[in-house]
């Protein structure tokens, strides 16, 4: 599902960048992510891996504004960013709202009865309230978005269908219109493929990969497949028990003892040749693909 | 708004000529009111208003009723064929009942929609943060013990029915912790205070005369009796001023259908929302019951049976509501006071009886999208 050439850009945003500094979520008195720090460049895929419970939905969820959270997030951007003081250092002052982050989250709600284009219309929420406060209505400006990125995704023929009778791989694009029905900066990806077949994996991620370098998407996914991890992102951040571990590039980062430590099983990082040509890992010249594999014998002990 | 009427203009540019015709004719059905729904809904509130002026103890033609109402809108004169007596019957007696009946109707399906949506639970109906009973309560002291807390056109029972209700939801909001971002713990607390109420109204019933609680029990199933315009007065205002609360908000129980979360996250303050929205159904059910007592049944089924014709968007489910639970509530008043004249049937058991099976015949024939 490669976007045609003529594709227009889907968001007006130059690439921004997103600075996380001193990150803490204390829900109920359980701290769940504690102290995490780093920077997002402008157009950059950094891919949040580690074990399950280790953080990375409650960061992401807490940069998508849905947890309350301790600690200053901020868009980064060298040109300024329209409409959003910066300091000295190109942090914007405002806090990034919901026109500037948006997220596809794990388990979206499908609303029964809701139809594919309305489903996307409520990704402009926001605009529509910045324009007219709390109770506007939609403009044309927003129908014109809504439609746009319907096309782009190739949902024009689903527009109708209720997003209760798509299939995974519909619902997952449907969702991630609505994402980008915010216009947003900076798209947080929670687990994308985790319901999805290798084939749809792929096909959802090359389009998210496209979107990015035509756009300009800055992008955070949280991902289980560590090949997958390695080959789409940038960077890769290793979260484990609520702190950051490790972030450098994916080479670095998926190493067999990091990971056995990370995960808590004796893990074999390895290399294969994948075999295709234009490899959608702008980060790697060559065309290898990492692959983490349970290492035989006995567990890893801790 | 009307800009959006132009597809054409908003179509994509590039590539899509194919597909923009099916696209736009989504858009359209998502950006636009069903026209033709609201228009056909408005025909038959017409109609039912016309029927109930002109049903009654004393016929009136219904040509005659028409042509009086048409007259009294401004700048248009038409002779009526109605008598004196006959215009006396219509504007003093039948038009305040049917009036009545109209914006009860219209407020207890709205808020009932409104309770929906804002619960995210299709049981959810008007009477649920206790309203029916404290209203009930507030009833029950005025009617059997004389406690008079009228004030200007408000007359006992409707003042203590009102304040009743209205003690009921705030106690039920109060006690529950974080209410309005965490809706399963408000309804909880809205049953735990009905339960308290009713205790309360049952045991105050049992030290009542027969004939007093008689009285009671009558006001408790729902009436539309009507003293010329004053109930009108009461509820009309706060039927202008919730009902467009509601109606501005009504795209926000569109977001608030994906969760708080998710609402979150595209821009929606869900807490901030949901108060707004329950205040407004609480007003307006609370001015509802104070004129009319508990009338069951409208503000759970009309919506439902909306949702099934008109589709699930709160967008249409609302006002589509609003229009639909008016020309219900009128139509089975006609049946109220016609059934078994000259004695009246109680509006709300009759709503009952003919809310029930019919909800069942729709939850029958849509198990799935009933809900």
């Amino acid at each position: 599902m490669t976007l045609p050439a003529t594709a227009s850009p889907a968001l007006d945003h130059q690439s921004v960048g997103l600075a996380v500094d001193h990150l803490t979520v204390t829900i109920d008195g359980t701290t769940l992510v504690e102290d995490v720090s780093f920077r997002l460049e402008a157009g950059e895929w950094l891919g949040l891996i580690g074990p399950n419970g280790a953080g990375k939905s409650t960061v992401l969820r807490a940069l998508a504004g849905i947890t309350e959270h301790d600690g200053t997030v901020s868009l980064l951007s060298d040109a300024g960013i329209s409409g959003s003081p910066l300091n000295d250092t190109g942090v914007s002052t405002t806090r990034p709202g919901a026109t500037d982050i948006a997220i596809v989250p794990q388990n979206p709600v499908l609303p029964l009865g809701m139809t594919v284009v309305e489903y996307v219309l409520l990704g402009r929420t926001a605009h529509a309230r910045d324009r007219f406060g709390w109770l506007g209505g939609e403009s044309k400006v927003d129908r014109q978005v809504t439609t746009r990125v319907l096309t782009q995704l190739d949902l024009t023929e689903f527009a109708t269908r209720p997003v209760t009778q798509l299939s995974g791989g519909e619902a997952q694009r449907t969702v991630l219109a609505r994402a980008l029905a915010q216009e947003p900066a900076v798209l947080l990806l929670d687990e994308p493929t985790s319901a999805l077949d290798i084939g749809h994996q792929q096909s959802v991620l090359e389009l998210v990969d496209d979107l990015r370098r035509t756009t300009g998407l800055t992008v955070l996914a949280a991902m289980h497949d560590l090949t997958l991890a390695a080959r789409f992102s940038d960077r890769l951040a290793l979260i484990t028990r609520g702190s950051l571990d490790t972030i450098d590039k994916p080479e670095q980062v998926l190493q067999d003892d990091l990971l056995s430590r990370a995960y808590g099983v004796k893990l074999t990082v390895a290399r294969v040749d994948s075999g295709s040509s234009d490899s959608h890992s702008p980060s790697e010249d060559d065309s290898q693909d990492i692959v983490v594999l349970p290492a035989t014998g006995t567990r890893h002990n801790r | 708004m009307n800009d959006v009427t132009r597809p054409s203009k908003d179509a994509p540019s590039k590539g899509v000529s194919s597909a923009s015709a099916s696209l736009n004719l989504a858009a359209d059905r998502a950006f636009h009111l069903p026209v033709s729904i609201l228009v056909a809904a408005g025909l038959v509130a017409v109609a039912v208003t016309i029927l109930s002026a002109s049903v009654g103890a004393a016929g009136l033609p219904p040509g005659g009723v028409l042509t009086s109402l048409v007259d009294r809108l401004p700048m248009v004169e038409v002779s009526s064929s109605l008598s004196a007596r006959q215009q006396d019957i219509l504007f003093q007696i039948r038009l305040p009942r049917t009036v009545l009946g109209l914006l009860v109707g219209g407020s207890l399906a709205l808020a009932g929609s409104a309770y929906q949506g804002a619960f995210r639970n299709p049981l959810a109906d008007p009477y649920l943060l206790g309203v029916s009973a404290g209203a009930g309560f507030g009833a029950v002291l005025a009617l059997g013990f004389g406690l008079d807390i009228g004030w200007g056109p408000f007359a006992a029972v409707p003042a203590a029915a009102f304040v009743g209700a209205l003690i009921a939801v705030v106690t039920a909001a109060s006690l529950a912790r974080n209410a309005w971002a965490s809706p399963a713990t408000l309804l909880l607390a809205g049953v735990a205070v009905a339960a308290l109420f009713s205790a309360a109204q049952t045991f105050l019933l049992q030290r009542l005369t027969e004939t007093q609680a008689r009285e009671v029990l009558s006001w408790l199933f729902g009436q539309l009796n009507t003293a010329g315009w004053r109930e009108i007065g009461i509820l009309g205002p706060y039927l202008l001023v919730c009902g467009t609360v509601l109606l501005l908000h009504r795209r926000h129980l569109d977001v608030l259908r994906v969760g708080d979360d998710e609402a979150r996250s595209i821009g929606l303050d869900p807490a901030r929302s949901r108060l707004i929205i329950i205040i407004a159904a609480s007003l307006l059910t609370a001015a509802a019951v104070s004129v009319s007592g508990l009338i069951a049944f409208v503000g759970l089924v009309v919506p439902h049976a909306v949702r099934l014709v008109a589709g699930h968007s709160y967008r249409v489910i609302m006002p589509v509501s609003l229009i639909a639970g008016a020309s219900f509530l009128a139509l089975v008043d006609i049946g109220a006071r016609t059934v078994s004249a000259p004695a009246e049937l109680p509006v709300g058991v009759l709503t009952a009886f003919i809310g029930a099976p019919f909800f069942a015949l729709i939850l029958r024939r849509n198990p799935v999208q009933a809900r």
